[in-house]
């Protein structure tokens, strides 16, 4: 698996027609601390994980944080930006979906992690049921 | 609906249990193989190869950790489904360990549990899409 998220973590981070790679990460960080709920104290934990598969460091993740928290976007409208701009490619979608599961699963797994984890993979799977 | 294309090995002591999963999986898979512990489970997969493996944790003889590990070393790729009621967290770290990323959350709904299953099935496609291309 390590090197399926290698490719998607390389896709992800040299796609060349990424209109924004910034609102990119945005959304991604976004939908992952819809499933792990990290608080700043966790940070350092999860930060090799954000750093290999998002190209994002602690301080770049703390800033990002902020905003998400001070925006408030749904999580539908995340799911619609990020399938968009994989280009609906299915198995880029795959990918993302994997590296979710990660961040999900990571550190034994709490039932509300998997479960939120579960919602947003329907939500970006729900036409190929 | 996916999952006609795929055959599954299901594994689950529980008889009442086992029933019903068993006939819910006839109904949407190719083919369903039903084992009772991680022995048999294990002697199925080695026969009949199936494209995924669903099975319960907690089982005499052979639980269900310690078949899918051993199932992983014939197969890294096998995809592989547990049963989990997330109590017992040092089973879950050992089944990330192993290479599991699903779980069918009990108790069961079966809404969420075919969508796990497809996709498990989506991934399965890609996969195979993926190497025929090469």
């Amino acid at each position: 698996m390590t090197d399926n998220l290698n490719k998607i973590s390389n896709l992800i981070n040299n796609q060349e027609n990424l209109e924004d790679e910034k609102k990119f990460k945005v959304a991604s960080a976004s939908l992952v601390c819809s499933i792990v709920d990290i608080e700043k104290k966790d940070v350092k934990k999860y930060c090799s994980l954000f750093q290999k598969n998002f190209n994002l460091d602690e301080t770049e993740f703390i800033q990002i944080k902020e905003q998400i928290d001070a925006e408030g976007l749904s999580i539908d409208s995340k799911v619609i930006y990020i399938k968009n701009e994989l280009n609906n490619n299915m198995y880029q979608i795959m990918q993302f979906l994997k590296i979710l599961n990660k961040f999900a699963i990571m550190d034994g797994c709490k039932p509300e992690s998997y479960s939120e984890f579960e919602k947003i993979r329907d939500k970006f799977l729900k036409e190929y049921y | 609906m996916r999952l006609n294309n795929f055959s599954i090995l299901y594994v689950e002591d529980e008889e009442t249990t086992q029933e019903l999963i068993a006939d819910i999986l006839a109904s949407s898979c190719k083919e369903v193989f039903v084992a009772s512990d991680g022995v048999e489970g294990l002697r199925l997969y080695k026969e009949k190869k199936p494209d995924i493996v669903l099975s319960d944790i907690a089982m005499p003889n052979m639980d269900g950790l310690e078949m899918s590990e051993a199932i992983k070393q014939i197969n890294p790729e096998q995809p592989i489904a547990l049963f989990t009621a997330f109590s017992q967290s040092s089973y879950l770290k050992k089944a990330a360990e192993i290479g599991v990323a699903t779980y069918i959350l009990k108790p069961l709904e079966e809404e969420q549990f075919f969508n796990s299953l497809n996709y498990m099935a989506i991934d399965l496609e890609l996969s195979r899409m993926a190497k025929e291309e090469k």
